[in-house]
């Protein structure tokens, strides 16, 4: 039995588990409690990333020498020999180093700039300086491909989250739509138009400015959120823990009501879910900790039942939630 | 850049992390399993360039990898040399927040790693497959090479060891209870 049920944690883990595999698992969750408890610690272990190496990689780095290797390789030309006096050798010398010069100079006057639009999927962009970027699908970066200067620009149309690498002489400035957002080295998720722009900080310190007005500005730090609506700019703590699903695709609930995990599926999964009136209240209201990772909604509402005792069915486009 | 260029740049910097990983699950050295995997993509520029765009690349080029890390490894040990992990440790990200872990959490991290090395060959590979590269076990059975059934009971192998470290966490934990309970009461 044993063996059997690890094969369907697995499959349940992994997203492979079937409807009788599920029934399977429900049954020996409730057969006994420290089963539920070693499944929802072996959930929480495999949710985290403590299962391998989290040493990462200089891919802004691998990336140069693999290109170098591959897509920038140009044909060589042929080369020709041709004889100079000895004094065309100086001469030719002095040339060299005169062109040289040029050349040297020529990049660092024009950046090329570089532009990327996530139109499929989110995106992870590597930039110069080893910041990342997650760019939403829908959204566009415009960064130039040699950071000069004495700021690190960018502009965002969308939404992007940054983990920005730190250069306090240097620092990395965000040109957002309503807003400008200054930083020296943190992390944080930035959605903004043309009127609008939200700012939500999950490490370090960031300093959001209006674009209108250069003197409206805020200095926001973990856990907190600036918004500009309306040319009015303001600050508060971040209500919404699961602001980075668009990127994490991970949803998480410490004893929050039944009812408004289900608002929030519904939203994140763009999908019509409701509550059937055969719920008394206490199922309803319950408090729930749960975790989705990754998951499809199906495997979420069936997840979700099982914790709360319940079940969900589907009627056309309609997820229906009802006592069991 | 021209579209293709652009395409294999970002399937680089997607996979790259992840295979790096991968690698260093067979060569235990950072610096050897970046080489293997910068080798496989340029190799893989040469050969397979029209595979960029397409959905298979990623198969491609994680069987690729192994394939080569398996070969890098079989000629380090016919020509005697044995390398070992030189790199320092590499330096805390400063960018990554929600995994700031305490010390002892660390050491939590390291245990759990050290009973998933104790797994054998096979599923950790399939382990790898699954739950870093986040293959379906179809995808990892075709390219293993296994059937999907095997693919099944590595995975429930791999779990079982999870769950004896979350089991063998528990009796700790209450032991340490008892004790304190004992101590003061």
């Amino acid at each position: 039995m044993n063996e059997q049920i690890d094969i369907i944690i697995a499959k349940k883990l992994s997203g492979e588990a079937t409807a009788e595999e599920m029934r399977e698992l429900e049954a020996w969750l409730a057969a006994d409690a420290r089963h539920k408890a070693e499944y929802e610690q072996i959930m929480k272990l495999w949710q985290s990333d403590a299962l391998f190496s989290t040493q990462s990689f200089d891919t802004a780095a691998a990336w140069q020498k693999v290109a170098g290797k591959t897509i920038t390789t140009a044909t060589p030309e042929r080369q020709k020999t041709v004889k100079f006096p000895l004094w065309g050798k100086y001469l030719v010398a002095a040339a060299a180093i005169l062109l040289a010069g040029i050349f040297i100079i020529k990049p660092f006057s024009q950046t090329a700039m570089v532009e990327i639009a996530a139109t499929n999927d989110n995106i992870d962009i590597v930039l110069p300086d080893s910041s990342h970027i997650t760019l939403r699908r829908g959204s566009k970066i415009t960064y130039p491909e040699v950071f000069a200067g004495h700021q690190r620009n960018v502009s965002l149309d969308g939404e992007a989250y940054f983990q920005v690498a730190r250069d306090e002489s240097k620092p990395f400035v965000i040109d957002a739509g309503a807003a400008s957002v200054k930083v020296l080295g943190t992390s944080f998720d930035v959605v903004c138009d043309e009127t609008t722009a939200s700012v939500k900080v999950t490490s370090g310190k960031v300093q959001m400015t209006s674009a209108k007005n250069k003197q409206a500005y805020v200095i926001l730090t973990k856990g907190e959120q600036g918004d500009l609506k309306a040319d009015k700019l303001t600050e508060a703590p971040i209500t919404d823990s699961n602001f980075l699903f668009w990127k994490d695709k991970v949803l998480e609930y410490d004893s929050q009501p039944f009812s408004k995990i289900i608002e929030d599926l519904s939203v994140v999964y763009n999908a019509s879910i409701s509550i059937d009136l055969s719920m008394v209240p206490q199922v309803t209201e319950q408090q729930i900790t749960i975790s989705f990772n990754n998951q499809s909604l199906e495997e979420a509402l069936d997840e979700l039942c099982l914790v709360a005792h319940c079940q969900w069915q589907q009627k056309g486009n309609q997820y229906v939630i009802m006592a069991k | 850049m021209p579209a293709l260029e652009n395409a294999f740049k970002e399937l680089f910097e997607r996979e790259y992390n992840n295979l790096c990983r991968h690698a260093m699950s067979y060569m235990q050295d950072s610096h050897l399993a970046e080489d293997v995997v910068q080798e496989t993509f340029v190799k893989f520029w040469e050969q397979k360039k029209d595979l960029v765009d397409s959905a298979n690349a990623r198969f491609y080029l994680i069987t690729a990898v192994r394939n080569n890390c398996i070969t890098a490894l079989r000629k380090q040990n016919s020509s005697g040399i044995h390398f070992t992990e030189n790199t320092p440790e590499p330096t805390p990200e400063p960018f990554i927040t929600n995994r700031q872990r305490t010390e002892d959490a660390d050491e939590h991290t390291r245990k759990i790693q050290a009973a998933l090395d104790q797994l054998p060959p096979k599923c950790k590979e399939v382990f790898l497959l699954v739950k870093l590269h986040g293959l379906s076990y179809k995808q990892a059975a075709e390219t293993l090479d296994l059937s999907v059934k095997t693919v099944e009971n590595q995975m429930g192998k791999a779990i079982k060891t999870l769950r004896d470290f979350v089991k063998a966490g528990a009796a700790i934990s209450f032991f340490v209870l008892f004790i304190k309970n004992i101590l003061f009461p």
